[in-house]
């Protein structure tokens, strides 16, 4: 017996492990049919099998498990008695059906990997023969058949081939590593192109469908290939290369995507004997394709050809792995290959589908001519969750139809290939005739119901008549007011009845009602006004004025449906916002279709409880004064705009609702019964099936829900839905149909129709379409187009992707702006929040792709209108005028701050009582070379004082500052010590990854090292230059203030913090002598003084000065107000980490005390860096770009369960592709929400400042922890502290230190001393020390 | 040059490193190499005589037999 075992090849353990995932589908069956038109003789053909199972022995393989791998070997030939069946009284169906259930019979790979039967009918045999891919291809099957064919007419006895171990042997002897890594480099992943939406859940099911091209088709791609360009070495290769054109062109035109990847075989049987021996050779390859603009057959043929070339150059036997075929989910293989002829028996052979394929392939297209009738036969697979029969249809149609265009016209653009005569009915629509408007409307209720309640708000209730007086006196007076009609009124005020009727006042004058919120910002209103040039704006002071007395002059004005009724102004997701001016004809259309739509024209009682900013909320306001319902009016509470909506939706007064999902989530588990409530209109966001289910369950039978989508450039809404519980079961509720006179188009980036069922840019025309954006021709320009398929119309685009569904119904599918792109992959932000929220069961998540270099645009930041801060600068908030609150804080304290500062008499004193006899110097100046420390050695010299000027040279001081320095130094005749350390660009690197700047480490080495030199010299008093702002940088804190300690404690404070400081362990301890600071000692020794303290020359003094006394150059080779060339740097990298610039705070402190104007701070905080020098720098000092820069990423927000970020990562690997993983995560109790009932994106917590924690996460467990916490998330700006983080790790540093502890005192009471924080540097031990501490008190 | 060639055809196309090769045998025609050997050949050629052969020079004329890629790589020299 021969057990010669073998190793699998690449491709068989591809194959083994494929079907190990999905043990019991017959994926792997390779079945054909061979269909003679006589009787075959039994036994003959019995025989003829027998030998070729002697002379084929790979179909004798079997497979078997050894510890864990498999292996494959040949077992022994036995003759055997081949199954036949009788079908001579069958009938076609049950043959077919025999054959098909036969095709998908599992084979047992350790036992037999073939199956073969022989059906004899009278007439007619069919041999049946299914052969599992882990040993056989289409070429093998040939080999088979031949084979048979020779045997079965005793053409040959024995047969020479090569067996198929002698090509595993073969490959294992191949090095293909050079070749794996060009494979692998291109299979990088791209975005996954979606042919058509995914369907179901049917896994791995597939159609196979047979396709003959014809002889028509099949010769003008013969005719093709004879031209010059089309033409390869050899015709097939040509063939091949038509056919991947053309697959190339309909992915594409299909999907939109112009990154595209098609997988292809390459057959391993490199050597001619392998031409000649049955088994697995195939090795599948991808080639990549970039659609260009303005792309053609001919152009796209030629990368084809150039891939190809390419293809063939690196496939090598074995050249591919797992990954490299996953990387492609649409495949092209052509065969080459024909049955022989069985001597003039006539056959047919059919390539029969076994059922299943490959869940992750989409598509396999096999090309053939098996049986040699001289015309192309397509086999196509089609994976059944990505195609339903009309989507097959479609494909093959397509596929049809570009080959015809290839073959009649190779110069056509890929983009003006019309293959689908029957596009849509849509190009041939109308608008029903229209007339009408909604004063008109409403007045005619005024008419027939002057009665009823129009009108109600918190007891107050006007009747229709009511209403209709009062809005007249509005209108009156804005006539007496003098605004002419057409004009436009901004109305400001709360949602009231004063509201109401100043909307329809405004209307009744005909003027274009403009409205603002009161929650808006002062400075947005003032915007909106000016730019409406609206003539007049009511507030609620207005409407005190408003009364009958206006009445007697009163001319009602014509509209015309022309005529603009109102401008609302969106957000837009960058800067300003946009007015968009709407007639009445537009609007009046909507209204009209909703009244009869939604309650057929019955009275509709309505809720008003959003903003009136949002167009959305008129709906609420004018159903029900159309139809004689009534408005019943929510005002806004406080500034938020959030309102109790529990109040609102069990109110059983209501019988129609309109709100946003978020809204419905936030509500949805306070709702009671409600029988009265009919109709819940839901818009303004995605609205998933989940959610609508949930509510339609609540309410009974009589309840609809409407999806109704419209951007406010298309009056309220145009797309409307009826939720159907029983059809809308996954995924988001359709939007469904254009409304009345309304309708949408799907558009490609060329604005070309796409193909139906697949995804594209919608497009709205109609009577709803906006007028245009005000005061902006441009943008009006670039979103309402004209389309050379609908003449004479507007169309409105969107920016929102839908497809059309099976049903015809609009399906959104985001934003434009929501696919963005992170490193060259597409994100898709919705899957991540998707896959996010099952893990978390979070209700609802938030993703983002964060980028720091757009963060620090200079366009996109806003200034504190104080003191410059920018609105990078993490949880920075401002007031109405723009001040900040940092400049609002410091207000409160700033009158207690000038305690802090003395005069330059009492620096005299000062140095004077630390004067030491056998010291050579009374003090050191830290002298850089900048304005700040030379005036201040100067000030020191003129008080009489003998110093020792220290400089420090980092190995990028200024040449100009140096020299400066040294200048100074000679004019006073004062001694210049320059210092410097040998470890400074360890320092550096060790200061950017703590702090993100070079700054702190440098500061550090010049404290160290001047404090050695001090105590050398034994000098008592070191003077610093700090300016006053880098004092409220870097110690003065507001609590210090607030808290009214007495000076000297602060000084303690601040000294405590000092002592701290020394003592981190960084790159400074590690390098340079720290030891002196470990005892207190030294700073009984040496004194730290701050010249700034005690001098308050202004800017201008100072500048005086040292142009008259000292002739000081200011440095100009820095670029800004600093000395040192290698600050860029720190600079940058600031920028790129954490999101804004080092200098913001600092500078806004100079600022805030007048040491600098706003202009200039703001103009040196977006000073360009340069870049090259910066990169240089960083190479200089050993510090690696790459790793620790993360400048952009995506960020997600989550509410729900907390999960650790680790292994929410891990479990996100097998639910997303790794480019769309998060970097980082944030827990959030709630999720905020504008007051239009929308994400509030603007307020979700800086994704810069939250800290990846590397230990596990344990929540407080106490109050006292939970203090704790709060406090020290709130300082250190991180969202979510656990217990057992370490207080340095998080960033802490002796202002955070000096800050907490300053809480910890006002909140408990408790003088806890500032190194106890460093020593218990956990919340945990923190508060055990505190816990004892109390304890001990209270004994 | 076209001795190198040779040898690659024998040794890795044909699998026969005696197999005789005349320098106008029609190296397809003949079935000495098939449609993916004559890329390979192609890889082999661009490699060896370190020359680039665009897509519009891949034709059957150039590759004929071992003469014909004799009378291109001269003019591809020039």
């Amino acid at each position: 017996m021969t057990k010669n075992r073998s190793t699998l090849t690449s491709q068989q353990l591809l194959i083994w492990l494929g079907q190990k995932m999905q043990p019991d589908l017959p994926i792997y069956n390779v079945v054909f049919t061979f269909n003679f038109h006589q009787t075959l003789d039994a036994k003959t053909f019995n025989d003829a099998f027998n030998k070729l199972l002697k002379t084929r022995p790979s179909l004798r393989t079997v497979f078997i498990e050894q510890k864990d791998k498999p292996v494959q070997y040949l077992s022994d030939y036995q003759p055997e008695i081949h199954e036949v069946v009788d079908i001579t009284k069958w009938t076609d169906t049950e043959i077919k059906h025999w054959l098909h259930h036969r095709a998908m019979q599992k084979i047992e790979l350790e036992k037999k990997c073939y199956d073969s039967v022989l059906l004899q009918g009278e007439n007619e045999s069919i041999w049946f023969f299914n052969v599992h891919h882990i040993i056989t291809d289409a070429w093998s099957f040939t080999l088979y058949f031949n084979d048979l064919k020779s045997f079965y007419f005793n053409e040959k006895d024995e047969n020479t081939s090569t067996h198929y171990e002698d090509y595993i042997i073969f490959e294992q002897n191949e090095d293909n590593k050079k070749f794996l890594e060009y494979w692998e480099k291109k299979s990088e992943p791209l975005k996954r192109i979606e042919l058509f939406p995914l369907q179901t859940n049917k896994e791995s099911s597939c159609t196979r469908e047979h396709i003959d091209l014809g002889n028509n088709l099949s010769q003008k791609l013969s005719a093709l290939t004879e031209h010059q360009e089309f033409k390869s070495l050899t015709k097939d290769l040509s063939f091949y290369q038509l056919f991947m054109t053309a697959i190339f062109s309909v992915v594409f035109k299909i999907s939109s995507v112009r990154d595209l990847r098609i997988g292809t075989p390459i057959h391993s049987r490199v050597k001619p004997d392998f031409k000649n021996t049955a088994g697995l050779f195939l090795d599948f390859f991808p080639v990549n394709i970039t659609i260009s603009k303005e792309e053609s057959f001919r152009t796209l043929h030629k990368k084809v050809q150039n891939e190809v070339i390419e293809l063939f150059k690196y496939a090598r036997p074995g050249a591919a792995n797992a990954k490299i075929r996953s990387s492609f989910n649409i495949i092209l293989n052509y065969i080459n290959k024909s049955f022989d002829s069985f001597n003039g028996i006539d056959f047919q052979s059919l390539w029969m589908g076994n059922g299943f394929i490959d869940q992750t392939d989409q598509i396999r297209i096999q090309v053939h001519d098996l049986n040699k009738t001289g015309n192309f036969h397509l086999c196509i697979d089609f994976n059944d969750q990505y195609f339903t029969k009309r989507n097959r249809s479609d494909f093959i149609t397509y596929l049809i139809a570009t080959l015809e265009e290839l073959t009649g016209n190779p110069s056509q653009l890929l983009t003006d290939i019309q293959i689908n005569p029957k596009i849509d009915s849509l190009l041939s629509y109308s608008n029903t005739e229209f007339e009408g408007d909604v004063r008109k409307a409403f007045l005619h209720q005024v008419d027939i119901n002057p009665q009823r309640i129009a009108a109600r708000q918190e007891g107050i209730e006007l009747t229709y008549l009511d209403l209709f007086k009062k809005a007249s006196q509005v209108a009156a007076y804005l006539q007496a007011k003098d605004v002419k009609p057409k004009e436009k009124v901004v109305l400001n005020l709360p949602r009231s009845v004063d509201y109401i009727a100043a909307f329809i006042g405004v209307l009744l004058n005909n003027n274009c009602a403009v409205p603002v919120p009161i929650t808006s910002p002062i400075k947005r209103t003032e915007y909106i006004k000016e730019n409406t040039d609206a003539a007049l704006s009511i507030d609620s002071v207005s409407m005190q004025e408003i009364n009958e007395q206006h009445l007697s002059n009163f001319k009602k004005q014509e509209i015309h449906s022309d005529d603009s009724m109102y401008v609302i102004f969106t957000s837009g997701s960058t800067g300003e916002p946009k007015g968009v001016e709407l007639s009445h004809q537009s609007f009046a259309n909507y209204i009209f279709w909703a009244n009869d739509y939604y309650l057929k024209k019955s009275p509709v009682y309505a809720p008003l409880f959003t903003s009136v900013g949002f167009d959305l909320t008129l709906t609420s306001l004018f159903l029900p004064l159309i139809s004689g319902g009534t408005c019943t009016i929510y005002p806004e509470n406080d500034n938020s705009g959030i309102i109790d909506l529990k109040s609102v939706f069990n109110n059983q007064n209501l019988n129609l609702i309109k709100a946003t999902p978020t809204h419905l989530q936030l509500v949805k588990n306070y709702l009671r019964s409600n029988s009265n409530l009919k109709v819940l209109i839901v818009g303004g966001e995605s609205f998933s099936s989940d959610l609508a289910r949930y509510l339609q369950e609540n309410y009974n039978d009589d309840f609809y829900i409407y999806n109704e989508y419209g951007p406010t450039e298309a009056a309220v809404g145009c797309i409307v839905h009826r939720f159907e519980k029983e059809m809308d079961k996954t995924g988001n509720v359709p939007i469904g149909k254009p409304i009345r006179n309304m309708h949408s188009v799907l558009l490609n980036d060329e604005k070309q129709p796409v193909l139906p069922n697949t995804v594209g840019e919608i497009y709205l025309l109609g009577y709803g379409v906006a007028k245009g954006y005000l005061k902006n021709e441009t943008l009006t320009q670039e979103k309402f187009i004209s389309h050379e398929l609908f003449p004479g119309q507007r169309l409105y685009k969107t920016g929102d992707f839908a497809r059309i569904n099976e049903q015809g119904q609009f399906e959104f599918l985001g934003r434009k702006d929501d696919q963005v792109k992170l490193n060259g992959y597409r994100i898709e932000l919705g899957e991540i929040e998707k896959a996010v929220a099952k893990l978390t069961k979070s209700e609802q998540t938030v993703a983002m792709v964060w980028d720091n270099d757009i963060r620090n645009k200079a366009e996109n930041l806003f200034y504190c209108t104080s003191c410059g801060l920018p609105s990078n600068y993490p949880s920075i908030k401002y007031n109405e005028e723009g001040v900040c609150s940092l400049c609002q804080n410091f207000d409160n304290y700033q009158a207690q701050v000038e305690h802090y500062f003395r005069s330059l008499d009492e620096l005299k004193d000062l140095i004077e009582s630390r004067k030491q006899k056998n010291s050579e110097y009374d003090c050191m100046m830290l002298l850089s070379g900048g304005k700040d420390s030379t005036y201040a050695l100067a000030k020191l010299k003129e008080l009489g004082f003998h110093v020792l000027a220290y400089n420090f040279d980092n190995g990028y001081i200024s040449q100009e500052a140096l020299d400066n320095a040294r200048k100074i130094c000679n004019d006073l005749n004062v001694d210049l010590l320059i210092d410097s350390t040998e470890a400074m660009n360890e320092i550096f690197v060790d200061s950017l990854k703590r702090h993100s700047n070079v700054c702190n480490g440098c500061f550090k080495a010049i404290y160290t090292l001047s404090t050695h030199v001090a105590l050398d010299k034994n000098i008592p008093v070191i003077v610093t230059g700090l300016s006053r702002g880098q004092f409220f940088e870097t110690r003065l804190s507001e609590e210090l203030f607030k808290s009214n300690t007495s000076i000297e404690n602060i000084d303690e404070i601040i000294l405590e913090a000092r002592k701290e400081y020394h003592r981190i362990n960084d790159a400074v301890s590690e390098h340079l002598d720290v030891s002196i600071f470990e005892s207190d000692e030294v700073f009984e020794k040496v004194e730290f003084v701050d010249f700034y303290r005690f001098c308050d020359s202004s800017l201008a003094e100072m500048y005086d000065y040292l142009d008259q006394t000292l002739e000081w150059k200011r440095p100009t080779d820095t670029g800004r107000s600093t000395n040192c060339l290698i600050n860029q740097l720190g600079i940058y990298v600031h920028k790129k980490k954490e999101g804004y610039s080092n200098y913001a705070f600092p500078y806004s402190w100079d600022v805030r005390i007048g040491h600098k104007t706003r202009e200039e701070s703001i103009e040196e905080i977006n000073e360009e860096i340069q870049e090259k020098k910066v990169f240089q720098m960083m190479d200089e000092i050993g510090y690696n770009f790459d790793e620790s820069l993360l400048s952009k990423g995506i960020v997600v927000y989550y509410t729900g369960k907390y999960l650790d970020d680790k292994k929410l990562r891990n479990e996100l690997k097998s639910l997303l592709p790794s480019y769309m993983i998060p970097n980082r995560f944030i827990h959030l109790e709630e999720i905020p929400i504008t007051e239009n009932g929308k994400v509030d994106k603007a307020k979700l917590p800086d994704p810069n400042s939250q800290f990846t924690n590397s230990s596990a996460y344990q929540a407080p467990r106490n109050d006292l922890e939970e203090l704790i916490a709060q406090i020290w998330q709130e300082i250190l700006q991180i969202n979510k502290i656990g217990v057992f983080d370490n207080f340095l790790s998080l960033g802490g540093n002796s202002l955070a230190a000096i800050r907490i502890t300053s809480r910890i005192e006002e909140k408990l009471g408790l003088e806890i001393p500032l190194r106890e924080l460093f020593e218990h540097p956990t919340i945990a031990d923190y508060s055990d020390l505190i816990a004892d501490i109390i304890q001990s008190n209270l004994n | 040059m076209i001795q190198k060639i040779k040898k690659y055809i024998q040794s890795e196309l044909a699998g026969d490193p005696t197999l005789s090769i005349s320098n106008d045998d029609d190296l397809l025609g003949s079935g000495i190499i098939d449609s993916i050997g004559i890329m390979k050949l192609v890889a082999f050629i661009e490699e060896e005589a370190d020359v680039k052969i665009p897509p519009g020079e891949m034709v059957i004329e150039n590759f004929i037999n071992l003469n014909a890629i004799e009378q291109y790589l001269k003019t591809k020299q020039d």
